[in-house]
């Protein structure tokens, strides 16, 4: 009984891994690197999100990705929901093409999450204008996108290990 | 459940009009949840920080010792003349019957993050409304210890306070507008920052001459901020506008101070005021 228990308890634990790093990230995003310089930090949540979505759509649902972009919003001060959808609609999209998009090779998908930060960026900058009647300064946004789409690969090579684990002992299961 | 989810979406992204009141409840709740955690994890990234600027500063440590001695030599100096100043100031205030400035407190607080991500300008504060921290507030890149006269250089304004957080504005933000006066010409101004490093003075009286170096302090006419608050200094004036550089260092805040600062109380409309009674004006 006790050992079941364990089991349960260990298998729970898996699956909270892409969730728990992803979150890990996003706070990891919201500390002070650039020292209030001019720098945009770049969006290490939304890397996450995609890389989970494509590799472990099943450990990373969208409700998830929305939670995570409506606090994204909140703390960050972009009009509540513009992030939130962005990340439910990454996850929505890479769950609906999971299994295509699980056979592309690490340039496609870098080249895909290339285009979501370009969509990403244009909408944030209507949603401020027309949500907050204020404009974000555009090469900010495109500074902000250009550094994440730069880090994918670092960030990808840190999650293919936990990803490859967690695909091992068959958890993969949609 | 994805059209549900898709639904919250766009029901969130309405609310930023239908009800921004309490989409700004929502932000100082998640920003206190967060305050913590941002606070506890970013200790060892300030610590990093000040260990890389002090490395930094090994090298030059002689040089920087000597330069140290030329300016204490001076500031001793400017100390005398200041003293002399403040006595004169204040004899000749009491002859004027100057109404004083009101006292402001201030409140000092670490800088525990920096959510604006590439869409604002602004620090997270570990200090709110529970330590007298209010939206509006100014603040100063340090306090004045007791006894010492003067204020630190202006960083920004609180815009959103919560229980144990607060969010500052900061001056180089492009949403950033701070009533100004050049020190030396009286030249009122608006500083408006662009996002850049150097935000630019606007809205300047037609024909007037701005000189390079020149101080650029708050004005106080907005009844917000305290007014005297050094802010920065003309660093160009050229087809680029008229920027100013920021005295406070932005790129390095580990703490600042908020100042208390209530403002000045507009004047209520006439029809509220009570007319003196008859027979009673001499």
């Amino acid at each position: 009984m006790i050992a079941a228990s364990l089991v349960r308890v260990e298998s729970w634990t898996r699956h909270l891994i892409p969730a728990g790093i992803t979150l890990v990230l996003f706070v990891v995003e919201l500390l002070p690197w650039t020292g209030h310089d001019i720098i945009p930090v770049p969006s290490l949540m939304l890397i996450a999100v995609f890389y989970w979505s494509v590799r472990v759509p099943a450990l990373c649902p969208p409700l998830f990705a929305l939670a995570l972009g409506l606090c994204a919003d909140l703390l960050e001060m972009t009009p509540l929901g513009s992030q939130g959808c962005v990340a439910l609609m990454i996850s929505l999209l890479a769950r609906f093409k999971a299994k295509r998009l699980g056979q592309q090779s690490f340039i496609t998908l870098w080249s895909l999450f290339a285009l979501v930060m370009l969509g990403q960026s244009v909408f944030l900058w209507i949603g401020e204008l027309v949500l907050a009647s204020t404009s974000l300064p555009p090469i900010n946004l495109l500074t902000r996108a250009l550094l994440t789409v730069a880090l994918f690969p670092v960030v990808a090579r840190l999650l293919l290990l936990p990803a490859q684990k967690l695909a091992n002992e068959a958890v993969l299961v949609d | 459940m994805s059209a549900l989810l898709i639904s919250v979406g766009v029901v969130s992204l309405g609310l930023n009009r239908a009800n921004p009141a309490l989409v700004e409840t929502l932000r100082s709740h998640v920003t206190d949840a967060a305050a913590p955690a941002l606070a506890f994890l970013g200790q060892p990234l300030a610590g990093l920080h000040n260990w890389g600027a002090e490395l930094g500063q090994w090298g030059h440590v002689y040089e920087e010792n000597r330069d140290l001695r030329e300016t204490n030599r001076r500031l001793v100096t400017w100390r005398d003349a200041a003293l002399r100043l403040e006595t004169e100031n204040a004899a000749l205030r009491a002859q004027l019957h100057v109404a004083p400035d009101p006292a402001i407190s201030q409140v000092m607080t670490r800088v525990i993050g920096d959510p604006g991500g590439g869409f604002m300008q602004s620090a997270l504060l570990a200090g709110g409304t529970s330590q007298g921290i209010e939206k509006g507030q100014p603040a100063i890149t340090f306090a004045s210890g007791p006894g010492e006269p003067g204020l630190g250089a202006f960083v920004g304004r609180v815009v959103q306070a919560g229980d144990e957080s607060a969010r500052l504005l900061l001056i180089t933000d492009v949403n950033s507008r701070i009533p100004v006066v050049l020190e030396q010409s009286h030249i009122h101004a608006i500083l408006g920052a662009d996002d850049s490093e150097r935000p630019q003075l606007i809205f300047l009286p037609a024909g007037a001459s701005i000189t390079v170096g020149e101080r650029v302090v708050t004005s106080g006419s907005d009844r917000l901020l305290p007014p005297g608050i050094a802010v920065g200094v003309v660093a160009s004036n050229d087809d680029n506008g008229i920027r100013v550089t920021p005295l406070a260092d932005l790129a390095r805040l580990d703490f600042v101070s908020v100042l208390q600062y209530q403002g000045v109380k507009p004047l209520p409309p006439p029809e509220t005021l009570t007319p003196p009674a008859k027979g009673k004006r001499r």
